[in-house]
């Protein structure tokens, strides 16, 4: 990342604090760009794509992190809520580029391996558990959220809890629950064959 | 669905999930007072709860190690072997583990009369030739490796369509379980660091780099005798003037490893050589010594900013009772530039023995002239006053040899370590 791409975020970050929602529509694909580069950067000098790729997209969030330091904890938060979200398009982009690609869809493979729940194992387990996290959404939006920052923003429950504004508690008990439900919700894909 | 009857399901869930095991049908029962559907509902969330403790537990990003192994990996692993089951030569006792890379079973091979451990490719990454070949060439890369430190590999065979590992039995703690938030004692830390390093230094002479050394990979007899395991993520470091061809296979800048123990340049995904294994055997030099790691953020964006940038926090710190020579093998490990660190897993097992010879050399001057290392210990001066004083010449140098056999034991046998157990 450039000094001024760096300084950039930094900015927009800054604006996104101050209510600038404008800002935020600017600084979503700034940071999409910026993960998804970083992961086909490292993995063109990568020849054997088998191997999980995902510290490099960490490390690559990291560096997005090291360009706001002395940025107040709120937008730290926030800026990690951006980071889960994209994260989690970035993998199923990728998991749908890649069963494309075995459909015969020609498409080459992205250059990155996604996470490890699906290190070993295909790629529609990503997709199931996205589409599954949707269908959540639409039952409860605070719980797929939680599951979003956690699962695909790593996240502590602490920080969850500071970025959706509720206790600690709260996150830990909608954890709970969104667990089971999506695990349900993937096991009764499996039966169905889906 | 309506939110109020969601929020419903999501109290009574709660609810029951705050009783004892036992109490919960009664709860649910009760709550839903003859609605058959919001009974089924939550008895089937909570059905699953029971089986989700560590479904996406994991970040998506973080690298799956054996630590981190989320259940929906263990469910997909195939059925599990039923104990009895008998395959070739093998008879399965009981499954002790499960690791990003497969099931391990404890069998018996019928043939040789000993107990094996069998460690079987996952089911549905069986179909996946990458995979089988990544499995292979982890069973190749270990067989290769012939050393007392490094667990055995028997065989590589076949079994319904799948592929597993047979290899050595251990018993013993893994160190994981050894250190448990109690540091151990430095002249333990000395002992197993070195064994540990010597088992590097066999892989680091065939080109074998092991990439995730951690406790969890490292288990301690009864004895203190080490074996490492798990070479699967070990991978031959690319030959000097070996063509492009092999190179594809051989290539080291991967980025994998669990992520406490990683080095500063894996985590970059930079080209990663032996010396990635020095930190992390100066990490766990660093846990052994202290009972924690050294970087311990639980933001693992901080903790790889902590990894790639902080100081490691000095042993000493945690650990008063350390010897300043351990916490500067440790540090050296830990150096953030390869180049800084120690530039062979040999040097760190050297740089070990000659701290534990040195007590064990102040312990054989004792019977010399000066024994002026009695004064560093006043308890010590005092014994000796009172041997010297007070009792008769036979009990003083049996004092003294009693005194310098335990000197001596410890100190020696951090170097003759057996390699039988």
């Amino acid at each position: 990342m450039t000094n001024q791409a760096r300084h950039e975020i930094t900015e927009l970050l800054r604006a996104w604090r101050d209510g600038d929602q404008e800002a935020l529509e600017k600084l979503t694909p700034r940071v999409y760009r910026e993960l998804h580069q970083a992961a086909a950067r490292c993995m063109r000098s990568e020849r054997d794509d088998h191997t999980l790729q995902t510290t490099a997209l960490i490390n690559e969030l990291y560096l997005r992190i090291t360009a706001l330091r002395g940025i107040d904890w709120q937008s730290r938060a926030h800026f990690f809520a951006l980071c889960a979200r994209q994260m989690r398009r970035i993998l199923t982009d990728e998991a749908r580029a890649r069963q494309s690609h075995k459909r015969g869809g020609g498409l080459r493979p992205l250059p990155l391996d996604v996470a490890p729940l699906v290190s070993s194992r295909s790629h529609p387990e990503v997709l199931a558990l996205d589409d599954a996290l949707n269908a959540l959404e639409k039952v409860d939006p605070r719980k797929s959220q939680v599951v979003e920052l956690r699962f695909f923003g790593g996240l502590s429950v602490q920080e969850t809890a500071e970025v959706l504004k509720v206790s600690p508690d709260t996150v830990t008990r909608d954890w709970t629950l969104a667990k089971a439900w999506l695990l349900r919700e993937l096991s009764q894909g499996q039966v169905d064959g889906t | 669905m309506e939110p109020k009857r969601w929020k419903r399901i999501e109290s009574i869930f709660h609810a029951a999930l705050r009783a004892e095991e036992g109490g919960r049908a009664a709860i649910v029962e009760h709550s839903c007072a003859g609605d058959e559907s919001l009974r089924r509902e939550v008895e089937s969330l909570l059905a699953h709860h029971e089986k989700a403790a560590s479904f996406i537990e994991t970040p998506a990003f973080l690298t799956a190690g054996p630590d981190h192994a989320p259940d929906m990996q263990q469910q997909s692993t195939g059925a599990p072997i039923p104990v009895g089951t008998v395959i070739g030569q093998y008879r399965v006792i009981e499954q002790i583990g499960g690791g990003g890379m497969g099931v391990v079973y404890k069998a018996e091979d019928n043939k040789l009369g000993r107990l094996v451990a069998l460690k079987f490719l996952p089911h549905d990454v069986a179909t996946d030739v990458a995979a089988v070949e990544r499995f292979q060439r982890e069973a190749r890369a270990a067989s290769a490796l012939n050393h007392p430190n490094i667990c055995t590999i028997y065989d590589i065979e076949e079994y319904s369509g799948g592929h597993f590992i047979a290899m050595e039995y251990l018993e013993g703690l893994t160190l994981k379980d050894r250190i448990l938030g109690r540091a151990l004692d430095s002249e333990e830390v000395a002992k197993i660091g070195i064994q540990i390093a010597e088992a590097l230094a066999a892989a680091h002479s065939k080109r074998m780099v092991h990439r995730d050394i951690k406790p969890g990979n490292v288990v301690v007899s009864a004895t203190g005798f080490v074996k490492v395991l798990d070479f699967g993520l070990a991978k031959l470091i690319a030959a000097e003037g070996e063509d492009a061809a092999t190179k594809s296979i051989t290539a080291t800048h991967t980025v994998s490893g669990t992520l406490p123990y990683m080095s500063p340049e894996q985590l970059r995904g930079r080209e990663v050589d032996h010396r990635t294994d020095v930190y992390a055997l100066g990490i766990v030099l660093y846990e052994m010594s202290t009972a924690r790691r050294p970087f311990i953020s639980e933001l693992i964006p901080e903790l790889i900013d902590e990894i790639l940038n902080s100081p490691p926090p000095p042993p000493l710190e945690m650990n008063r009772k350390l010897p300043p020579k351990l916490e500067e093998i440790v540090l050296k490990c830990l150096e953030k530039d390869p180049e800084d660190r120690y530039q062979s897993a040999k040097e760190i097992a050297v740089d070990l023995r000659r701290m534990t010879a040195r007590s064990a050399t102040s312990v054989r001057l004792l019977p010399g002239r000066e024994r002026r290392w009695l004064r560093c210990s006043s308890w010590r001066w005092v014994g000796w006053r009172f041997v010297r004083c007070f009792s008769v010449p036979a009990i003083r140098s049996r004092f003294c040899r009693s005194l310098m056999n335990r000197r001596m034991h410890r100190g020696t046998t951090l170097v003759t370590v057996s390699p039988k157990e």
